[in-house]
């Protein structure tokens, strides 16, 4: 029997065909989109970096190149003027100095100290100097510092405007006997963060200009520097300074380091610090993490969105390809569906004329075959069917003839006892009731005969309906009664109730078990035994037809199901029957076999479904 | 069939490419919009005072401000100090974000308005904040005014020097001021250490009216040969006559104003008007970025500049050498109007 197979949606070529979009299509987008979004992320996290790196490195630049710039300057200057460090002439010197202090923008005050240590000129930007300010220094550590020719830069501090001041000084000459003097500037730090604000920081991001000692001396706030804002939380300022005492040569150093921490305002960072050659002071260059990525998560939102665009609409259109791609095949298999049905008629239409289009004729030219064929089947079945009523016929008269004769002898006995018995006494003995039940039920018994036979020969379309066989088989043995009791041969049907039903067309069904009925019944001429046997096994019903009969030569067994073979005398078989009956089970969607019985007679079996409308019912 | 097929295919191409287009085009618009437009309101008591915000203006564009992302309200009283109140209030019925203010008396007037809305008021060039009570500490404003002090009194000192610079005859010199304005307080020391340093007698004269100023011109001028004129709407309003008197009388006068020099003052040393408006400009904006101006110091002037009026210099018989004058920043050739 042929195995019945179910279509889950999962199976279908549409989700096939969508699942092999998305892995050749969607996957590889995503996959790209992601692969370039990190390469992205990473590229702005270096941009950033190096911006910031830049910027210190700026800062860095800025603060030593004004220091050495103004080293070399007051050096130059020294040098050109070599009366300059004389008691001579101040007023000129003094205008030297007005000179330098206009240069330099940042510078608060100029001191000229004489080789003695005596201040000889002393100009400042903000507060009114006379002679009588001019001091003997010669005893300050600073001075002593110069003497030996070295340059000092004194730690920042906050001035009464508010300023953050710190002292530069610059030896003139050389050693001892070759030192002629210095200068001693106070420069202000505000002017040069003036100048440093001007690079500029990345959004929210601040500059910080740390001491030796970690304290602001600068900031990109200036108000956060007269606030005396600690900032020694900050890992960028704390590691500086550990970095500071680590490298014995920090004054040269210029390396910065770039990491991500928690700053002295409790915000997550991204910094920069390193150490300011010459000056020994730190840069540090923070910016909040949510100001530094926030562009990059804008541009991934943004990424992300074109990407779920694409994909909407790639996914669309793949589905719109898919349907349109598959409507052909649907119609395919609707036709299929249509013609496993039973309906012949469907036609699928041509929609287009590539493969699937050939394939689509080609199904239309098949199903016209088949209709023709089946047509040709129906009428091979009709005509063995009315050859089987002939056959029948005969039984059928037989069969009839006996209750005739019984309604003649009860005719022709009432008749006889009428003439010879007194009426009333035979009313009054209920003989009349007796005699008339009597023919009532051979009268009866002539009509289930003929009404056998006329159900038969009924000529109707198929058509399938639920149906009981030990009913079909009932019927069958109705019309086979004459030649079972003539050819004196036992019945034997077995079968275990409830037997479920089938869903076929029980006229049809009824053709098949007559069929095989009659070709046991003319294998056993000289009695015998005929067994059908009904069992239930799954979603199928088996029927076996069992005769004890003279069984088929090995060698004929193989043709059998082929039309117009017969072993049969000429004038009793068309040869049609077996093979009629093969069309019809194979109709129902069943299997029928034959072979010889293991010791004696034949064995024809049958397996038929039990569709799922019949099972669901019970 | 698949003419429809490939249509449908089109449209959802070019619909997808709009859709692209057009979100970039209204994240773009989203983004523009989320830039907040700020309101400045600038009260100002004349037009002359306005330079100092054209600085704060051009100073603001180095921090991303700019017509395109703030709107300036100016109030002008025209020199009618008693109409400041009024305008100060229609600043903050306009709900401006932050008052910008150019003189002692438009902070005067910010400062009653704004008491409680808490609206920011960032001064141009105004001194004596503490000592006049409009901030309890410069370092510590202690309420929502901050801004860039002139130190006008501060320097006092450098312009008696500067002065004595300039014409070493000064012998006493007539220091012009208005009590209402300028409280002398501990800041004069400055002016009399200098006047001590350079042998220097002052006569130091409070004056409230224009009358006032220009019967002490006429009435002291015969006995001083210098006059400094402090910070105040009183001497900036009279500033012609008292341009005229100095040099009918001969008297060298320096003042706290740029402006003044260009008007035929002699002299003036601090910070000019725009480099004030320049310097307020990173105050301003950082209260725009939502910095409390309580904790923000009020700054002294970064750049100090001493110009001189060449043509008032000759007028009055002084020797104007600029190439042996390196303290000098900016000669200054205006004849008086």
């Amino acid at each position: 029997m042929k195995k019945q197979t179910r279509s889950y949606w999962y199976n279908s070529i549409k989700l096939r065909l969508m699942s092999i979009m998305i892995i050749i299509s969607i996957i590889p987008i995503l996959f790209l989109g992601f692969y370039n979004i990190e390469i992205i992320k990473k590229e702005i996290q270096n941009s950033i970096h190096k911006q910031h790196i830049l910027t210190a490195s700026r800062v860095s630049y800025v603060v030593s190149d004004l220091v050495k710039t103004l080293q070399t300057s007051l050096e130059t200057v020294s040098l050109t003027n070599t009366e300059i460090f004389d008691d001579s002439n101040i007023k000129n010197k003094e205008n030297l100095i007005y000179g330098i202090l206009k240069k330099f923008p940042h510078l608060e005050e100029i001191v000229m100290v004489s080789a003695d240590g005596k201040e000889i000129v002393r100009v400042s930007k903000r507060y009114a100097i006379s002679n009588e300010d001019l001091n003997i220094i010669a005893d300050n550590v600073l001075f002593q510092k110069l003497k030996q020719g070295k340059s000092f830069i004194g730690s920042p501090e906050i001035d009464i405007d508010n300023q953050i001041i710190f002292d530069l000084g610059v030896p003139v000459g050389g050693i001892n006997e070759d030192f002629r003097g210095g200068f001693i500037v106070k420069i202000s730090l505000r002017q040069v963060m003036q100048e440093i604000s001007s690079v500029e920081v990345s959004d929210g991001g601040y500059i910080m200009l740390v001491d030796e000692n970690g304290e602001l001396i600068g900031h990109s706030d200036y108000s956060q520097v007269l606030r005396r804002q600690d900032v020694s939380e900050s890992k960028g300022v704390s590691n500086l300074l550990k970095s500071k005492v680590n490298d014995e040569d920090y004054l040269r150093n210029l390396e910065f380091k770039s990491i991500i921490y928690e700053s002295y305002n409790g915000e997550d960072v991204l910094g920069v610090y390193g150490l300011i050659p010459v000056v020994g002071w730190g840069v540090v260059v923070e910016q909040p993490l949510v100001n530094a990525y926030s562009t990059l998560d804008k541009m991934l939102f943004r990424l992300n969105s074109v990407l779920f665009i694409i994909l909407i609409s790639i996914t669309i259109l793949g589905i719109i390809f898919i349907f349109h791609f598959i409507k052909p095949v649907e119609e395919l298999a609707k036709g299929v569906a249509s013609v496993k049905k039973g309906n012949l008629d469907y036609k699928i239409p041509k929609q287009c004329t590539d493969e699937i289009g050939l394939v689509i004729e080609a199904f239309n030219e098949m199903i016209e075959e088949i209709k023709k064929k089946r047509e040709n089947e129906n009428l091979a079945i009709k005509a063995e069917k009315k050859a089987a009523i002939g056959v029948l016929a005969a039984g059928v008269a037989h069969e009839i003839n006996n209750p005739m004769n019984n309604l003649g002898f009860y005719a022709d006995d009432l008749l006889e006892r009428l003439e010879t018995e007194d009426i009333e006494q035979l009313k009054k003995e209920g003989v009349f009731k007796e005699y008339l039940l009597n023919i009532r039920e051979e009268i009866y018994r002539c009509t289930d005969i003929t009404q056998s036979l006329l159900n038969y020969s009924r000529e109707v379309e198929p058509q399938c309906k639920k149906v009981y066989i030990p009913n079909i088989i009932d019927r069958v043995m109705k019309l086979v009664k004459y030649p079972i009791s003539k050819q004196n041969i036992t019945i034997n049907l077995k079968y275990e109730e409830p037997l479920p039903y089938i869903y076929v067309d029980e006229s049809q069904l009824q053709q098949v078990i007559l069929n095989l009925v009659t070709n046991s019944l003319d294998a056993m001429n000289s009695g015998g035994i005929l067994t059908i046997c009904l069992l239930s096994q799954g979603n199928s019903i088996c029927m076996e037809v069992i005769d004890t009969g003279e069984g088929i030569e090995e060698g004929n067994l193989k043709h059998v199901f082929d039309p117009f073979f017969t072993t049969k005398p000429v004038g009793k078989g068309t040869g049609l029957g077996l093979a009629i009956s093969q069309v019809i089970v194979e109709r129902m969607g069943g299997t029928i076999s034959l072979r010889n019985n293991q010791e004696i007679g034949t064995k024809a079996t049958i397996w038929l479904p039990i569709v799922a409308e019949v099972i669901e019912d019970g | 069939m698949r003419k429809k097929v490939v249509s449908i295919c089109l449209l959802i191409v070019i619909a997808t490419i709009l859709i692209l287009y057009y979100s970039t085009y209204l994240q773009t618009n989203a983004e523009v919009k989320q830039q907040k437009v700020y309101k400045i309101g600038i009260l100002t008591t004349t037009e002359e005072r306005l330079v100092k915000t054209d600085g704060m203006i051009e100073g603001l564009k180095q921090y991303g401000l700019s017509d395109d992302n703030v709107d300036f309200i100016i109030k002008n009283s025209y020199k009618d100090i008693d109409m400041l109140e009024d305008l100060a209030q229609e600043l903050v019925d306009d709900e401006v974000d932050i008052i910008v203010t150019t003189g002692t008396a438009e902070t005067t007037a910010a400062k009653k308005v704004t008491n409680e809305k808490n609206i920011p008021v960032v001064f141009i060039g105004v001194g004596c904040t503490v000592e006049l009570g409009l901030v309890e500490d410069s370092i510590s404003t202690g309420c929502n005014i901050t801004g860039v002090d002139s130190h006008y009194v501060q320097l006092s000192g450098k312009r008696i020097e500067f002065l004595k610079r300039l014409v070493p005859s000064t012998e006493k010199v007539l220091v012009l001021y208005n009590p209402n304005t300028t409280p002398f307080g501990p800041s004069s020391v400055f002016l009399y250490e200098a006047a001590e340093k350079f042998n220097i007698e002052l006569d130091i004269t409070p004056v409230t009216t224009s009358k006032e100023v220009i019967d002490a011109l006429n009435q002291k001028s015969n006995d001083v040969d210098g006059v400094m004129i402090m910070c105040s709407l009183l001497f900036e309003s009279n500033i012609d006559s008292i341009t005229e008197i100095t040099l009918e009388k001969q008297i060298p006068a320096i003042g706290v104003l740029d402006r003044h020099v260009e008007e035929g003052v002699l002299a003036f040393y601090g910070s000019t008007s725009y480099n004030e408006g320049v310097q307020a400009s990173r105050i301003v904006a950082n209260i725009l970025k939502g910095q409390d101006p309580q904790i923000i110091p009020i700054e002294s002037p970064e750049q100090l500049e001493l110009h001189v009026n060449v043509n008032t210099a000759e007028k009055l018989g002084i020797d104007i050498e600029t190439l042996k004058m390196p303290f000098v920043d900016q000669f200054v050739y205006s004849e008086k109007r």
